[in-house]
């Protein structure tokens, strides 16, 4: 009985199901997503900074410098990597200008703060500025920052006297930093 | 004769809905869904893709009879597309929806008027099948429009590739 009624019913139902779907057709999303290297300064406006020595007021002491460090410019940066590459640096070099003879200009950059993410970069300690470029921070990865300040890595200048002897007469001099973001 | 008419039967009982149940309607996409060029650069150093992009309307999707003589014969046939996506090179950040924004047209003069619900709103599109919008009888070029949000510099620079399987199913 159920052999006979129930085979019967089972090809009945077997057919609905194979009534439920008909067709699909298919489309492929493709995105490429670009390698990204930006680096900044900010503030982007008025980013000067300014040291001055003068002659100390008693004999036989030490030139002085009135603003012996300073801390107001922060650096941003963007980064993709392509999928081998392993991270990126920040190099900083004098690219315009000379500093003046006995003396000598540092640059250190902060742990990252900020409201960026990703695999940011580490600072490389208190570097002595050239002509030549030097790695500021390192072990950047995919990563951004954040823009403005208070977002990246604070920068601190200091200058220090590294020869009297050397050291010029009175004048202004002015030089450039060039910061570089550059794969490892 | 005895069996000729007890498995006869069954025979007929087997056959007649797989005739019934025949494809009766296809699906086919024009156009292509390629964000590549939708990509906002990152202009300021320090900052992230803007968070969302969309590409508007160059992909369309027809559901169509298989069976010319149906648009005559069975006009009003009731169907509903359901969509979902099967990755090749994805990121679980990204999030892809889409939107039907428009009615499509009717395939023939002869067919009957466009009739399409649903669809016209965002939906989220996963890796599991979700009802996208529904019809009856055939409706050519429908437009679609998509959105691509949750990509950041933090994924590198890659490629990535989905597939969206769109499906047209009986909709009784």
């Amino acid at each position: 009985m159920f052999l006979k009624y129930g085979l019967r019913f089972l090809f009945l139902l077997m057919p609905v199901c194979a009534f439920s779907q008909w067709d699909n057709g298919q489309v492929s999303v493709f995105f490429s997503m670009p390698e990204v290297a930006l680096v900044d300064i900010e503030p982007g406006v008025n980013n000067r900074i300014h040291f001055t020595l003068s002659a100390s007021t008693e004999s036989g002491s030490q030139p002085v410098i009135e603003e012996s460090a300073d801390e107001t410019l922060w650096i941003n940066y963007s980064s993709a990597l392509a999928g081998q590459q392993g991270s990126r640096s920040v190099t900083a070099e004098l690219s315009q200008g000379a500093l003046p003879e006995g003396l000598r200009l540092y640059l250190e950059a902060s742990d990252y703060t900020g409201g960026g993410d990703g695999q940011v970069g580490q600072p490389a300690g208190k570097i002595e500025l050239s002509n030549q470029p030097r790695p500021v921070i390192t072990g950047i990865g995919n990563c951004y920052t954040g823009d403005g300040i208070q977002n990246g890595h604070r920068l601190t200048f200091s200058i220090e006297i590294s020869d009297y002897a050397n050291m010029a007469a009175a004048g202004q001099f002015n030089f450039v930093v060039l910061y570089t973001l550059t794969d490892n | 004769m005895m069996s000729l008419k007890k498995y006869g039967s069954l025979m007929l009982l087997l056959f007649v809905p797989f005739w019934v149940a025949g494809q009766q309607l296809k699906v086919e996409i024009e156009g292509d869904a390629n964000f590549s060029n939708s990509l906002i650069p990152v202009r300021e150093a320090g900052e992230d893709y803007s968070s969302t992009i969309e590409h508007e309307s160059s992909l369309y999707i027809s559901v169509l009879y298989v069976n010319y003589f149906d648009y005559w014969f069975n006009p009003n046939k009731k169907w509903s597309v359901y969509v979902h996506k099967s990755d090749i090179e994805w990121n679980s950040d990204f999030t892809i929806k889409a939107r039907r924004t428009g009615n499509g047209s009717r395939v023939n003069w002869f067919a009957p008027g466009v009739n399409i619900h649903d669809g016209t709103n965002y939906q989220e599109i996963s890796n599991n099948p979700v009802y996208f919008f529904r019809g009856r009888h055939g409706i050519a070029y429908i437009p679609l429009s998509f959105q691509l949000s949750g990509f950041s510099v933090t994924m590198g620079a890659k490629d990535f590739e989905t597939s969206l399987v769109f499906t047209v199913y009986d909709d009784w």
